[in-house]
């Protein structure tokens, strides 16, 4: 009796495996870094952290292996051809308490432009930022605010929709080079783009 | 009626302005949509466009001929293939301190998934569920299938 139970177990358990079979590879980033997974269930935790490792779970225990980008592309290729453009971010810069772009940024708008125009229902967000010049608070929250209002009205006259661009104003809040008070720094004065 | 023709262009004039992106409820743009893609929400079932926004507990899904990739408020990029159904119970995400939490599951099919800012601040704060198992990404990317 015992034992028929033990084999009624066991060809359920492997009835489960090959019904149910469910899978996760981890891939290689595109900047070449490799990240990890962790894969976790009743019957413990295995963590991925080779590109093209993978876990097959659903059976009496994780079953982990190894694939290739070749056969990751038969069974994702669907999946992988949809994905979004990767996001990217740029950084403006302005001369010192104005709202004036530098040269070098007024000519780099023109990259920046080509990049949304490519994308396909691009959004843009825009957070202006600040140096720690002048009294902080409200006058350096309306400046980085100014500042990012500033670049959104130059995208959206070539064309950017207004509603697909969001605008913040941090302030000095978040100096990218850290400096005392009323410290005059060209690269705290910047406005961050980012486009997705 | 002046009065009301003016409060009318008003309004209109202040919905006009209002960015589509900073509607609180939206979590992620569809970028790509192929073939047959719905999303479901409140029990209803719409087809899916390009463009499209989408919100927390949407479920996107795909018919045998579809295909659909999302773009989601931390930079997270997720994307499914044919027969699938993916669930996005849960996005958190604090666009100052890029603090947050994404869970999703995939019933069925295929994702592709690059983690975003969520995972950057918090390794292990984005978590996808199959029917087999809890997947916790610590970094950047990895596809995923449900039988």
């Amino acid at each position: 009796m015992k034992r028929l139970i033990v084999m009624i177990a066991a060809i359920a358990a492997t009835g489960c495996g090959s019904l149910r079979h469910d899978e996760v590879i981890l891939l290689p980033g595109k900047d070449g870094k490799v990240g990890s997974v962790v894969v976790s269930n009743s019957s413990g935790e295995v963590v991925l952290d080779k590109a093209y490792s993978s876990a097959k779970t659903g059976g009496s225990a994780i079953v982990v292996g190894a694939t290739s980008a070749e056969e990751v592309g038969r069974t994702y290729g669907d999946a992988l051809a949809a994905q979004p453009p990767r996001p990217a971010s740029y950084t403006v810069h302005f001369e010192t308490g104005s709202d004036q772009l530098t040269g070098e940024s007024r000519r780099a708008i023109e990259g920046i432009l080509a990049d949304i125009a490519g994308r396909p229902s691009p959004e843009v967000v825009v957070i202006g930022h600040t140096d720690t010049v002048g009294r902080a608070g409200i006058r350096n929250d309306e400046l980085s605010r100014q500042r990012a209002e500033v670049v959104r009205a130059m995208l959206v006259k070539q064309g950017i929709p207004a509603a697909s661009v969001s605008v913040e104003g941090r302030g000095s809040r978040e100096l990218l080079v850290p400096t005392a008070v009323n410290v005059d720094e060209p690269r705290n004065r910047r406005v961050e783009i980012t486009v997705r | 009626m002046g009065k009301t023709i003016l409060s009318f262009i008003l309004a209109a004039g202040f919905l006009a302005q209002v960015p589509v992106a900073a509607a609180a409820d939206d979590i992620a743009q569809f970028k790509r949509v192929a073939g047959t893609v719905f999303v479901e929400r409140d029990g209803k079932r719409a087809t899916a466009q390009a463009g499209e926004r989408v919100q927390q507990s949407d479920v996107i899904v795909t018919g045998s001929d579809g295909a659909a990739g999302l773009t989601f408020a931390d930079n997270s990029l997720l994307s499914v293939g044919p027969n699938s159904t993916l669930s996005l119970d849960r996005f958190e995400f604090n666009s100052t301190t890029h603090e947050g939490r994404f869970d999703s599951s995939l019933k069925k099919g295929t994702l592709a998934v690059v983690s975003g800012k969520i995972v950057k601040q918090t390794p292990g704060a984005m978590i996808v569920r199959t029917p087999s198992a809890i997947l916790g990404a610590r970094g950047t990317e990895f596809v995923v299938r449900a039988d």
